[in-house]
């Protein structure tokens, strides 16, 4: 499958950080694909370099294979960018079908505000929305020109639970129609949520790339904790392979491990009326925690 | 893989960005008050307070054409600067250096935008000054001020975008009072030229306040110069605008 955007070989200099190293990273139709990373790691650089308002210093970047500064690269991304604002004294609908109308392939304004959830704000000023709303709008500024390839960075910085888990859901359903998505974002269960792979950015790096199950074996995450009602005694818990601690929960006793396979296996060798068994796995925060640490050590 | 990507069609596009900048201008007051208030109490103190027009059909001819002149230069001042710089500092700009509208497209909403509202300015300089002065031209007398006021107002919006590109929001309306203010008095639109000392009408060669206003003056035939001698001095300072703000533009593109 071609790819929609690419980074090749991207090096790019900020002043006097270098902000991307040799970063390559494709992105297909239909995927959404979580840049991860510190701030400063790189990750609103990369974003920029795809909408054409950066120009890399060495390797290629392209979105449909053209040139991001090319007019008609540019008509295939929509963007919810940190710093982009709009004038304030505008209507919601001013505003929108004016950006409609530098795309070819626009979609309807009024189906697009129903679909943030500004269907009821149409006609109100920008400067009379809350910051939730205003966020909606960059969304619904982003998805207008019905884009092929959707770039959203911190998208939901500023917007309550409500908003959040409706805005989750729009990008998923986005995804089902086709559209790639590359998300920043601080919220790892955004990412661990939506993301069909994860790109974790060090120091402008690509330090991991892979699915989320990649990206917590490269952390060395294999440790799980285990929630289970056994036969056997807390000292026989204790000497299975790879665990770390055992402590009753009430009826339950709960084995942390770093192993959580290998321990799971020689319990249910052990005891076989072991029953309720729950098992919890690293979470992409443990991942994502791992990795940078490591590296800045 | 490359797609062709149909392009959208500019008519509308340019139609939706001059309507919204014209909303944008023309809805603030902070525009609007001072652009028509300040020329027409201007006009009307220096026509009936301080009586150098009354009496005078000349003088009240003069006082007109500088002070729509001053007027329709303050209009594209701050209507095209403010705006630019307001964009640069919210990320409307960044917004759209994103989009695949055509950067023309941008300019020319915040020309027209800027043209509306000296064209307001106009409209209420003209009516005080039939209505209350008693000012009486012939068509082709207001079709040659109509003309001599769209050139000087394309080149005072160069300089405004200029001053635009330049500037960050918070400082661009100071820059603006700092170069229209004194060279709208230096260049004879708030006093007649001929009660300047001798530096002040050397200097004033020198200013495209001057230039505009001696063709603005040739309208009612009370001009001092040449008119080749003032075509010049605009378009020159027409053509710096359009080089400062693209100069700027390029340096911060958002």
């Amino acid at each position: 499958m071609p790819a929609i955007a690419s980074w090749s070989h991207v090096s790019k200099r900020l002043g006097s950080t270098q902000a991307l190293q040799d970063f390559s990273l494709d992105v297909h139709a239909g995927e959404v694909v979580a840049v991860l990373g510190p701030n400063g790691a790189g990750k609103t650089t990369a974003l920029h370099l795809l909408l054409g308002l950066l120009a890399p210093d060495a390797g290629t970047v392209a979105v449909e294979g053209r040139d991001p500064r090319d007019a008609g690269a540019r008509a295939a991304v929509g963007a919810v960018l940190q710093t982009a604002g709009f004038p304030r004294r505008l209507r919601v609908v001013e505003l929108l079908r004016q950006h409609a109308s530098c795309y070819a392939g626009a979609r309807d304004v009024a189906a697009v505000l129903d679909v943030v959830g500004l269907g009821d704000r149409a006609q109100r000023r920008i400067a009379d929305l809350s910051g939730g709303e205003r966020r909606r709008v960059e969304f619904a500024l982003a998805l207008v020109g019905n884009p092929r390839l959707l770039l959203l960075d911190e998208p939901t910085v500023g917007v309550d639970p409500r908003e959040r888990r409706a805005l989750l859901d729009t990008i998923g359903a986005l995804r089902g129609a086709g559209t790639a998505i590359v998300l920043t974002t601080h919220h790892l269960d955004e990412a661990e949520r939506l993301a069909d792979r994860i790109a974790l950015l060090q120091q402008g790096r690509l330090r991991q790339v892979g699915t989320q199950a990649t990206v917590k074996a490269a952390a060395g995450l294999r440790a799980a904790r285990l929630l289970l009602a056994s036969t056997l005694t807390d000292a026989a818990l204790a000497s299975l392979p790879a665990v770390a601690g055992v402590a009753r929960r009430e009826d339950r006793v709960e084995i942390h491990s770093s192993d959580g396979d290998t321990t799971l296996r020689a319990l249910l060798a052990a005891d076989a009326g072991a029953h309720d068994i729950e098992v919890r796995r690293a979470s992409l925060e443990d991942a994502y925690l791992g990795l940078t640490e490591g590296a800045a050590a | 893989m490359t797609t062709a990507t149909p392009r959208a069609p500019l008519g509308p596009m340019l139609g939706h960005e001059i309507a919204n900048e014209a909303r944008r201008v023309l809805r603030d007051p902070a525009y609007t008050a001072p652009a028509i208030g300040f020329p027409v109490a201007f006009y009307l103190l220096f026509t009936f307070v301080v009586p150098f027009g009354r009496g005078n059909p000349a003088m009240a001819e003069m006082l007109f054409a500088n002070y729509l002149t001053f007027g329709v230069i303050g209009a594209m001042l701050f209507g095209c600067a403010l705006p630019l710089a307001q964009d640069r500092d919210q990320g409307v700009l960044k917004l759209k250096r994103t989009t695949p509208q055509p950067f023309g497209v941008y300019v020319a909403g915040k020309l027209v935008a800027a043209l509306l509202l000296a064209v307001a300015v106009a409209a209420v300089m003209s009516a005080v000054a039939i209505g209350a002065v008693g000012l009486r031209w012939s068509a082709g007398q207001w079709a040659a001020m109509a003309a001599v006021q769209l050139a000087g107002a394309l080149a005072f919006g160069a300089i405004g975008l200029a001053i635009g590109a330049w500037f960050r929001d918070n400082a661009a309306p100071g820059v603006v009072n700092l170069v229209f203010l004194p060279t709208a008095a230096l260049g004879g639109l708030w006093f007649p030229m001929s009660i300047m000392p001798a530096f002040v009408k050397v200097m004033a060669l020198g200013l495209p306040t001057f230039h505009f206003g001696e063709l603005a003056r040739a309208v009612p035939s009370l001009g001092d110069q040449s008119l080749p001698l003032s075509i010049g001095g605009l378009v020159a300072w027409a053509v710096i605008g359009v080089l400062l703000a693209g100069w700027g533009l390029r340096r911060k593109p958002y």
